[in-house]
């Protein structure tokens, strides 16, 4: 079995913290967390190009990053209606897959899915997406701007990598008073 | 109920820095700035809101020799809840 793209992981990892996800939403939260990334990471975690389509953000790569999993057992794909529409929902089978993301990468992909699953798809676009910089002052039809979400990285500003680092060490008790930790602090400053 | 308050070795490290990118004589003062904010937070942790995906996150100012820095804490509750572990402070550029 070929190995499954970076865009199938990205869904199927979004899959399975929200699994059931009809199609509209499972292209958000992909963007949103590109966004995101871009934000922290300065990259995106997909290899979608979005543009802006009649629906929002879309790339016609999804379809195949879609069939990939479908096909080759990683997700099932079955026919549903929302009101009076068709649609789709989406749930990760049993499979076992390893992913190739890092785990500020994963840290990402969790935290929109949790976020925005309970959104409804009309609601999840009207309040989030569609105010994403990227978004605003797009026009139909367009390619997406994805690093209006990077800002300039400052060396002292927030850093996902170590945040998360830093909250490893706190589950494993790697911790110490914070009036210990300033008072030596003080003593290395003074002359 | 006011909570003990901790760090973890990588937020020492941003503080370090933090502090370190500071002119001299200003970086003492600093840091009692950020003692008196921290236990603001200690004594309230609502003052908190969720954000920077999803962690609670303290925005805190302060004014040393009338320049305003504008700083954020990350933290985390021990497991037995009794303590704020700070996990990062980092610089907010306004």
């Amino acid at each position: 079995m070929p190995p499954l793209s970076r865009n199938a992981q990205v869904l199927r990892y979004l899959l399975e913290v929200a699994p059931g996800v009809g199609r509209i939403k499972l292209v958000k939260f992909a963007y949103l967390a590109d966004c995101e990334s871009f934000r922290y990471l300065g990259h995106a975690i997909s290899e979608f190009r979005y543009r802006f389509d009649s629906h929002g953000p879309f790339d016609r790569a999804f379809y195949r990053a879609k069939d990939e999993l479908v096909e080759q057992g990683y997700a099932t794909e079955t026919p549903t209606k929302i009101g009076p529409y068709d649609s789709y929902d989406y749930r990760p089978t049993h499979e076992d897959l390893e992913y190739s993301f890092t785990q500020a990468e994963s840290e990402i992909l969790r935290y929109v899915a949790i976020t925005y699953m309970s959104e409804t798809a009309s609601r999840l676009c009207e309040d989030v997406v569609y105010k994403t910089p990227p978004m605003i002052g797009a026009k139909v039809g367009e390619r997406l701007k994805m690093e209006k979400m990077e800002k300039e990285r400052d060396p002292l500003g927030f850093n996902l990598e170590r945040l998360l680092a830093a909250e490893a060490s706190v589950e494993a008790g790697r911790y110490r008073a914070l009036k210990v930790a300033v008072d030596e602090l003080r003593a290395r400053h003074r002359p | 109920m006011s909570y003990a308050l901790a760090i973890a070795p990588e937020a020492e490290k941003d503080l370090a820095r933090l502090v370190d990118s500071l002119p001299a004589r200003r970086r003492e003062r600093a840091l009692d700035a950020v003692l008196e904010q921290l236990d603001k937070l200690a004594a309230n942790p609502g003052l908190a809101v969720k954000s920077t995906l999803g962690r609670p996150t303290y925005r805190f100012s302060f004014v040393v020799d009338r320049v305003t820095y504008h700083w954020a804490a990350l933290f985390k509750f021990s497991p037995d809840e009794s303590t704020i572990v700070v996990t990062q402070l980092f610089r907010v550029l306004m």
